[in-house]
């Protein structure tokens, strides 16, 4: 891809204006083509059981049950969902905005920092302390994220490129003080924080965190659909020129997505260590950031999408987990399903674009009508 | 040494995927496959079977750290009577205490074997919520609960060991180790290593690179090829899954090596010398008869600290490396053997004690 490195403002160069234009085709894909992505996803695994020497039926019903099969498992799924949606919903609207920003990862990373040094250095009341780490992980994810569009804005540093960079510099950072000056007990991990602790909600093992994803995707939607910065950032996202044209001060609104979509990633990280790990190790996430990614997409990057994408995710790697011990298939498993649904649902995007096009040449008359996804 | 960060590396996926075949088969039928087992678990009689279930943080087919456990598992069930419910791989800490919560609630386990120091937190937690369920966690900090046992290993004497099988096949003198990260446990087993080689020949140069990561092959071998071209002539991958890839070093150029953790013999049949290995069955057994004998809630042990005294810690057999090794380099492996068991040898310093 080219990078508009010395145009100060870029204006619509042609690699945004491809990434606009997948970036459209992604959120009209209807809602068929993501149930098919799953399904198609699902069926295709069923050769890999077969390799493996197990039962497809016995396998998926194993998921199934590990999933959905009794409230605690439930709650094991909605809690990990938390992250999914709190990540997705960052991402998507960045990517509304036409702003790439595919440093989740980091996002995640430095909100659990400022959620842990919270927990570990404030002193008071712990629901105090524990408003405070939630506060302050929003604060290091938006900074970050924030340091992207500074470098997009001021010098026209393409956002693909420093905000994946960035991420390896989140991980080495947190790894760096993990290892050295917030190191305790052993290297790789820091003091535990079990005081401070979201608190479980509904006398379940779920906690709070869940209502604060819940609490994320109603203020999202109410954003993108019923404010200004709304309007403006779907504007933006459609067209660089026309949002320019309509008296929109585009480097504003690129740095309040970054600052909102990087505290979301953020919040997902102080979500993260102070409702499951109560501790920051170097190894605290698996790479939730880029999962997360494909979650914004397959929700199509609004907010109840992201939320149902979320939970199927969810559901996916905590089903896995009893599938791999009840039907002794490698919970790997769970992400190659992953996998597969994200590559269906991309290749059913071409088809979609065709859609686009017979519309265009056609009029809207003879547009085939494609199921829309209310968000 | 027991931190496994997630990342799926070129080398190790490819392993994994010739590896995989073999486990997905042994995985269905545990007790018509090894008729041994099965003939024990009789004679284990009366007693009921343990349901266990163990959480690895890689690969059980590793042939390294994650390997060490499963095999110890797979040796022992039999005559401990281990019904083994579950055995997880890939456990990240994120998903620990949910996992772990799993195979309690779900596969009614009754013993967590957790092979991941990372998962510490997350056991201390459940452990709490399940005192009918004991824990055995790797690496653990502070004191245990009186349901959960730590262990750790001392690997300085095996290493020591090691390091003298090393220095009897290096020409040059000049000995490359690999290593993943540098905590405190593996800079003493690395410094132990060295003064083994010293023992052998008082002039051997041991060259130490720290690659900062348990995962990555690719960066183990790059470290392995550089080491060769500085003039070492013998390797020591001690990275885990990193030394994985010095295993590719050292086939690529030829040159004979050490394993760490496992007996690599397998990975390289020409060129293994021998191998730094781990065993966990002495702790297994332990903490499965101190539960049959007092019951789960306090079938804590302590700290188990695998060394070369309850062989835990242990040399591999030389293989073909039988006949290369000078008759009196293996009569001072098998005298400073003895000497560190006896105490009188400090394996770090290479100094006699009174």
């Amino acid at each position: 891809m080219t990078t508009g490195a010395q145009v100060p403002v870029p204006p619509t160069t042609a690699s945004s204006d491809w990434r606009r234009r997948a970036l459209a085709a992604v959120s009209d894909a209807g809602l068929r083509s993501r149930v098919l992505a799953v399904v198609l996803a699902l069926v295709t695994a069923v050769p890999v059981v077969l390799a493996a020497g197990s039962d497809p039926f016995e396998v998926y019903r194993a998921m199934l049950d590990g999933s959905f099969g009794s409230t605690l498992a439930f709650a094991d799924v909605l809690n990990r969902a938390d992250t999914f949606i709190l990540l997705g919903l960052g991402i998507a609207i960045s990517i509304r905005s036409g702003f790439f920003n595919v440093g989740a990862e980091g996002q995640l990373w430095l909100g659990a920092l400022g959620a842990a040094v919270m927990a570990l250095h404030m002193p008071g009341p712990s629901w105090f302390v524990l408003v405070a780490a939630l506060v302050l992980g929003f604060v290091f994810g938006a900074l970050w994220s924030g340091l992207v569009a500074l470098l997009k804005i001021a010098f026209g540093v393409d956002e693909l490129i420093s905000s994946l960079m960035l991420n390896y510099v989140a991980i080495l950072l947190i790894g760096y003080l993990t290892f050295g000056p917030m190191k305790a007990y052993r290297a790789g991990q820091t003091e535990t924080f079990e005081d401070v602790e979201l608190p479980s909600i509904f006398g379940n093992r779920l906690h709070a965190g869940f209502l604060l994803s819940l609490v994320a995707v109603v203020c999202i939607w109410l954003l993108l659909s019923r404010t200004r910065l709304g309007y403006e950032i779907r504007t933006l996202g459609a067209s660089a020129d026309a949002a320019r044209y309509a008296g929109i001060h585009v480097n504003g609104v690129v740095m309040r997505v970054a600052l909102i979509g990087g505290g979301l990633c953020g919040l997902a990280g102080a979500n993260a260590v102070l409702g499951v790990q109560h501790v920051l190790l170097s190894e605290f996430s698996p790479g939730w950031g880029y999962t997360a990614i494909a979650v914004a997409l397959l929700g199509g990057l609004g907010p109840v999408g992201v939320l149902l994408a979320a939970i199927l995710f969810a559901a996916l790697e905590v089903g896995a987990t009893n599938m791999q011990f009840t039907a002794g298939v490698p919970a790997s498993l769970g992400s190659l399903v992953e996998g597969l649904v994200l590559v269906f649902f991309l290749f059913s995007i071409p088809l979609t674009l065709s859609r686009v096009r017979a519309f265009l040449r056609r009029g809207p008359g003879s547009a085939p009508t494609v199921a829309g996804e209310t968000d | 040494m027991p931190r496994r960060i997630g990342k799926r590396r070129a080398t190790a996926l490819l392993l994994t995927l010739a590896l995989s075949m073999g486990v997905v088969a042994c995985g269905d039928d545990d007790e018509s496959a090894s008729g041994g087992s099965g003939s024990t678990s009789a004679e284990a009689g009366g007693t009921e079977p343990i349901k266990t279930a163990v959480l690895l943080f890689g690969k059980a087919n590793d042939l390294t750290w994650n390997t060490s456990m499963a095999d110890s598992i797979e040796r022992t069930k039999g005559d401990l009577n281990l019904d083994v419910v579950s055995q997880l791989e890939s456990v990240t800490a994120a998903d620990g205490a949910r996992a772990m919560r799993q195979v309690i609630e779900q596969g009614g386990a009754e013993l967590v074997i957790l092979h991941a120091s990372a998962l510490d937190q997350a056991t201390k937690e459940v452990a709490k919520e399940h005192p009918e369920v004991c824990f055995v966690q790797a690496f653990g900090t502070g004191t245990p609960a009186a349901n959960t046992s730590y262990y750790v290993d001392d690997a300085t004497g095996v290493n020591y060991l090691a390091g003298m099988a090393a220095a009897s096949q290096s020409k040059s003198g000049t000995i490359g180790v690999v290593g993943g990260v540098d905590l405190d446990e593996i800079v003493k087993s690395v410094e132990a290593f060295e003064a083994g080689a010293k023992a052998i020949n008082p002039n051997a140069k041991v060259l130490v690179t720290w690659v900062g990561d348990f995962e990555d092959p690719l960066k183990g071998k790059d470290a392995g090829l550089a080491q060769i071209t500085q003039g070492a002539d013998v390797l020591y991958a001690f990275g885990d899954g990193t030394g994985l890839g010095t295993v590719e070093a050292a086939k690529d150029k030829g040159v004979p090596l050490i394993g760490a953790w496992f007996d690599q013999y397998e990975l390289a049949p020409d060129l293994m010398v021998t191998s730094f290995v781990s065993n966990w069955a002495p702790l297994v057994t332990q903490v499965t008869e101190k539960m049959r004998a007092e019951g789960p809630e306090t079938c804590g042990i302590g700290t188990f600290v695998a060394n070369l005294e309850n062989t835990g810690t242990s040399l591999a057999p030389f293989h073909d490396f039988e006949d290369k090794i000078p008759a009196d380099v293996k009569a001072k492996i098998e005298e400073a053997e003895a000497a560190i068991a006896a105490g009188t040898l400090d394996p770090v310093t290479g100094k006699t004690k009174a």
